[in-house]
């Protein structure tokens, strides 16, 4: 059996703002994308300000109008990505095998550093004390034998705070958490599991597989799995120093692809997820694409180009994205997989080269945000463009939502920080 | 309790062997204090806000103190109880 940890910073962007000025200890805290509009958006709150009811993603007047004393904080990414790589050196003292997931959250699979640190519980102890006492912030951590059960586990007990989860208690604990705490179940998944009566994640444990298989296809059976503990996804540990710095998203095991068209169609798809995430993480805008594809002798090629005018809208990506398929790909055999992936954030700052056109560039940006936000109202599905309805197995795809055909690919979190 | 920084002028060794040692630090007024002793060197959060200080504990005139190190502008700071 494994022991695998998931370690979540507490509040993590208004942790830090507290770090940095610890006379807003006791006062609602929340840091915002640009606090000079009205209209910035709320990126993150410390608990006091969660009590007055302040949400993530919504906009500082509407915050303001039920907490008056808010106060706030420009972000400050800079100092949020020194704070996590220093968390990471922590991690680092008692396993090498490291998952970011998003910028505040790791799993660590620490099996084989039992002997050397003690139990799960006591490395999560040491742990949670040492980034206390060193770093002046908090984490929840789960423990467990699996990375779900373990994701799980960090969220039940917080701040400051460590929840074990067993193969003997899991029934107990896990099982009466509803369906869409459950990684990746996001809002069209759990609409169709409650319909037909599968509300909490035990439910989905109880339910005949078959089933969940019939409402939900493969990923029925992936909810299965995770729902049972029977999950057994390692902790990709080497890829890490990657993904904390990068966006990506792929799409494998689909079909086979024998044109450029269809190509175009799944690299669209793929550069609206990461535009979408690259959006919502609020690192700015990236300077390097990256194209990989996998061939169905599942050969992977790869290419990147760095950009001179950084971006983070979905056309711009996927025309970026073709080209590089274009260079990199001789069709010796059809295409099984592609993933896009984004790098060298601008972390908020904009630096305008001397051919911007600012004000046809300011549109596509706002097209895309206006796109961003009839989706998160109203499903994923509502807007989508017409190339990818062309293929209705990819229309059902809910890959913004968080989800891909193989989830055991690069999905990076949509979780609130 | 509110605590303010005072950045200080210092006087630092570097070993051959990496890491900075202050020597002795001068107050605002001009006075001196030398450093008797570094007891340790940590990574610790200080009271009057800063993201990953430094922390030496030291021995300056027979009593124990705190002094940080701020890495991002170089610099090294007391702090000081702010009534
Ligand atoms: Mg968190």
């Amino acid at each position: 059996m494994r022991t695998i940890l998931h370690s979540d910073l507490n509040n993590f962007y208004a942790s830090v703002e507290l770090l940095k000025h610890p006379e807003c200890k006791g006062v609602p805290v929340a840091v915002c994308g640009n606090v000079e509009d009205r209209h910035g958006i709320i990126l993150a709150k410390n608990q006091l300000a969660k009590s007055f009811g302040v949400k993530t993603g919504e906009v500082l007047w509407e915050a303001k109008k039920k907490c008056k004393n808010l106060v706030t904080f420009p972000a400050d990414f800079s100092s949020y990505i020194k704070v996590s790589e220093a968390v990471r050196g922590i991690y680092g003292r008692f396993t090498d095998n490291i998952e970011s997931f998003g910028i505040d959250e790791c799993w660590l699979d620490v099996t084989d550093s039992l002997k050397i640190f003690g139990s799960g519980e006591e490395i999560a102890q040491k742990i949670r004390t040492a980034i206390k006492e060193e770093i002046g912030v908090t984490v929840s951590v789960g423990v467990s034998y699996n990375k779900i059960f373990a994701k799980l586990g960090s969220d039940m007990k917080k701040p400051d705070a460590v929840t074990v989860i067993t193969p003997n208690n899991f029934k107990q604990t896990v099982w009466k958490l509803p369906a869409e705490d459950l990684l990746y179940v996001g809002k069209s998944t759990k609409t169709k599991l409650n319909s037909i009566g599968v509300h909490t994640i035990g439910d989905i444990a109880t339910t005949d597989e078959k089933v969940l298989v019939g409402l939900l296809g493969v990923w029925g059976k992936t909810l299965y799995r995770f729902a049972n503990g029977f999950d057994d996804t390692p902790v990709a540990g080497k890829k890490t120093e990657e993904s904390v710095k990068s966006i990506g998203n792929s799409l494998t095991d689909y079909k086979d692809l024998y044109n450029f068209e269809e190509v175009k169609t799944l690299i669209l798809l793929l550069s609206e997820s990461v535009a979408s995430r690259l959006r919502e993480s609020g690192l700015g805008r990236a300077t390097t694409i990256k194209l990989s594809v996998t061939d169905n002798a599942l050969k992977t090629y790869g290419k990147q180009i760095t950009i001179d005018k950084p971006t983070r809208t979905a056309t711009d990506i996927a025309k970026i994205a073709y080209k590089l398929f274009y260079q990199l790909y001789k069709w010796e055999r059809p295409v099984r997989g592609i993933g896009v992936a984004v790098s060298n954030f601008t972390l908020g700052t904009e630096q305008l080269s001397i051919d911007t056109d600012i004000i046809k560039d300011g549109k596509k940006d706002r097209l895309e945000l206006a796109v961003d936000g009839i989706r998160k109202k109203y499903g994923n599905h509502s807007l989508q463009r017409a190339r990818i309805l062309q293929d209705p197995r990819l229309a059902e795809t809910d890959i913004i939502g968080g989800h891909t055909v193989n989830p055991k690919t690069n999905v990076c979190g949509n979780d609130e920080i | 309790m509110n605590y303010v920084k005072i950045y200080v002028r210092a006087v630092c060794e570097f070993s051959s062997d990496g890491g900075i040692k202050p020597l002795n630090i001068e107050w605002v007024d001009g006075r001196k204090f030398a450093i008797d002793r570094v007891k340790f060197v940590e990574r610790k959060p200080c009271l009057s806000g800063g993201v990953l200080p430094r922390r030496y504990t030291v021995i300056m005139g027979g009593q124990q103190k705190y002094l940080y190190y701020e890495k991002e502008k170089e610099r090294w700071f007391v702090e000081k109880e702010f009534l």
